[in-house]
Parts: C-alpha cells; structure tokens; sequence
C-alpha cells in the first residue's frame, strides 16, 4: 500500500478536471496544472490496485474522478491530514465541552514549528491548504447551527509560524474562551510540547496495516471508519465528516466487530439490571 | 455494504508499504517499526499494535488485542520502499530530520541505510522554496 507521507502542496479547488476519470486522464495527457503529484501518486496506486492513504491535507484522491476510479477498481483509499499535535487536542477537548453544553466564545491556536513541515506551510499557499483542514474540525464537532446559544460565531483562528530553533519539536499554544451557567467566562490554556513526527509515525503503520486488512476483507473506495487517524476525514460527498474523536473509536471498532461477525456495542447496559 | 462476517483473505507473503516522501514522519516510522522487530522498542501510539477490544457484554470478559482479534499482516512480514526529491537513505534522512536521537539512528543504521528513495514526481518549485531548501 502507499501513504503520503510528504509535504503539504499548494492549495487547489476542484475544478472540471478531478470530476471525471477521462477528464482527469486527458488532463495528465495535457500536464493540466490541476493535476498535482499527490494525485498522480493516487492515480498510479488506484490503477495498480494498491491501497492509498493520504497523510497531507492536499485533495489528493478527495476527488471524484479518483474516488470512483478506486471503486471500480475494488481499492481502499482513506485522507486527508494525519491527526497529530494541536487538532488532536482539540478533537479530544472539544466534545467533552459539547457533551457538558459548555459555550464557546472563541478558540485561538498558534504553532511554532522548525522542520520542513513548518518551512512549507509559512508559505501562505501551502498554509491554505492546512488551515482548511484545521479549520473545519471544530464546526463539525460543535455544530453551531443545532446550538446557536452555545456556538454562533465563535472567533477560530490557527496560525503556523516557521521557526527554526524547535526543529521537529512544535509548541502549539491554544488560548480557549468558553462560557458557562448565566454566561459567565472562563478560559483554559493549552501549552502543548509535541513532536509531531513521533505523533504520526504510529498512524502510519495502523493505517498501513487497516488498509491492508480492508482490501483482503473486499472493501473498496473511501474507508470512512478510518477517520480516527485525520484531521479531514474523507466521506461519501453527502455525508459531513465525524470529528469527535470517541465517535471515531467507536466507529473503527464497530467495523472491526462487524468484519467479524460480532455484536456491535452499544454501551446501553439496561441488561445487567434486568 | 460489507456484510457482517465477511470473508477475510488471510494476510501471506509481504505486505509492502510505499512512502511518498522520505522526510520526518517516514524515517520515524521506519526506524520505529525497525525497533520494535528487534524487540528494543515498544509500539506505543499504535492501535493496531496495544489497543484492545471488547467483545460480548461486559461480564463476558473477553477482551482480545485488535491485532489478535483481526488478521492483520505481521510486522515481520512488513517491508518498506519509498520515493522522494532527495537521494537520501532512510539513515542519512533522519539523521537530517533529527527527530529521533543520533544514538537511536546510529542503533539501526543497516536497517535505514538499506532503504533508499526512487526519484520522486515533483512540480517545478518556487524561487522562495528553491532558495529556502538551497
């Protein structure tokens, strides 16, 4: 199987090229600039019939053309982000603050990072690519338009600083204003010392392994129970992304329970007290 | 939809993982799958490798590895390639990246020396990168 594990690529919409699979190979012909590498990578993957897992948040095989091709050809392939440092946090702290109908008044996040990773995305073109991705998680999990009191307009702002001296060791500090009973404030502060690589390498190997299992298991196209691992998990185009990192758990290991013929757990528990 | 039960191919030969990009992450996780085969490290952050699941209700007490559970590839079985811009072997990669220590590299130099990248596609690059990776 293939994972990209390389930098984040420029930020690209999605335009008539990645709608279909022969416009999308008329545009490799044509060296359509659309196309980038990341998607050449997938393309080759999806051809061989090798599964293909993208750790950047470049669309990659987020696109039509190549979701389909990866059902045709009866591949799993699962995106976007590995889920590491600051967006990890964020995913563990902000359902337990929904699951308590604590408000949120604003969330800022700065990073400052010393590796390539962080020499790329100063770049604000690369950076574009990552904020979409960083952004989206906090919406998804709080849903502000179900709990308009507790979540209208909340303030989100990430931001990644390129700093040298921190090489592969980034600070993300989260400053998060949250509101409770009458409205009254509060803040919690989050001074995380991560190393991003060492976060993800683990990711690499369970999805290398997953995925793996999902082929021989006949899975094919977007592995949604996947999402565990990403920062934008990759869903059916109907579908919103699940987030919540516990919902995550609970979803992969759902799957795995239903592979094998298991009973899915619930957590209801009326029985014992029968 | 996958049906409940399926049928799963059992996992024989290799299972080869590709990396796009020799860089941090995957000299990390080379180095770190490297380690646990020689028993010097364990596979800590992976679900696959020390997470477990229940099964049954809770007064069953069954309660497997995942990796126990589903048949999953070993990690003896599991063998590495990779592409990326730079000739760098997997040693001389993360020895660069300088995530892990010199020491824990220096441990399984034969291992990452034996990994080295094919020429990886690549778009033209910016005067800005060109002159930040210069």
């Amino acid at each position: 199987m293939i994972v990209w594990a390389a930098s984040t690529e420029i930020f690209l919409e999605q335009s008539n090229v990645h709608q279909t699979l022969e416009a999308f190979e008329k545009g490799l012909y044509d060296d359509d600039p659309a196309i980038a590498p990341s998607m050449i990578y997938a393309y080759a993957a999806l051809k061989s019939g090798v599964p293909f897992a993208n750790g950047a948040p470049n669309l990659s095989c987020d696109i039509p053309a190549l979701t389909k091709l990866a059902e045709d050809t009866g591949v799993p392939i699962c995106g976007k982000d590995f889920k590491t440092g600051q967006t990890l946090m964020k995913t563990i702290l902000a359902p337990g603050l929904k699951s308590r109908m604590l408000g949120l008044e604003g969330w800022y996040s700065t990073n400052i990072l010393g590796n390539r990773d962080g020499e790329v995305l100063d770049d604000p073109e690369n950076f574009k690519t990552k904020e979409e991705s960083k952004l989206s998680v906090l919406e998804h999990i709080l849903q502000p338009d179900i709990y308009p009191e507790l979540y209208k307009d909340f303030a989100h702002v990430v931001r990644i600083n390129y700093y040298p001296p921190r090489g592969d060791n980034k600070e993300g500090w989260d400053a998060i204003d949250i509101f409770g009973w009458l409205g009254y404030k509060m803040q919690i502060k989050i001074d995380f010392l991560c190393r991003d690589s060492i976060l993800a390498a683990p990711l690499v190997l369970d999805l290398a392994l997953f995925m793996d299992l999902a082929q021989r298991a006949g899975m094919k196209g977007v592995q949604e129970w996947l999402s565990f691992y990403f920062k934008a998990p990759q869903t059916a185009p109907e579908l919103y992304p699940e987030h919540d990192i516990f919902i995550q758990l609970m979803k992969l290991k759902n799957t795995l329970r239903h592979l094998q013929g298991e009973d899915l757990i619930t957590h209801l528990g009326l029985e014992y007290y029968d | 939809m996958v049906e409940k039960g399926v049928d799963i191919v059992p996992a024989s030969g290799k299972l080869g993982i590709l990396l796009v990009g020799l860089g941090a992450v995957s000299t990390t996780f080379v180095a770190g799958v490297e380690a646990i085969r020689k028993g010097t490290a364990e596979p800590i952050g992976s679900l696959t490798q020390m997470a477990t699941i229940r099964l049954g209700k809770r007064t069953d007490n069954r309660c497997p590895k995942i990796k126990d559970f589903v048949p999953l590839a070993n990690l003896e079985d599991v063998v590495f390639g990779a592409w990326d811009i730079f000739s760098d072997s997997a040693y001389e990669a993360a020895l660069h990246c300088g995530v892990l220590e010199k020491s824990d590299v220096e441990d399984l130099r034969e291992q990452l020396e034996s990994l080295k990248p094919m020429a990886a596609v690549f778009s033209p690059i910016s005067k800005r990168k060109k002159a930040a990776i210069d």
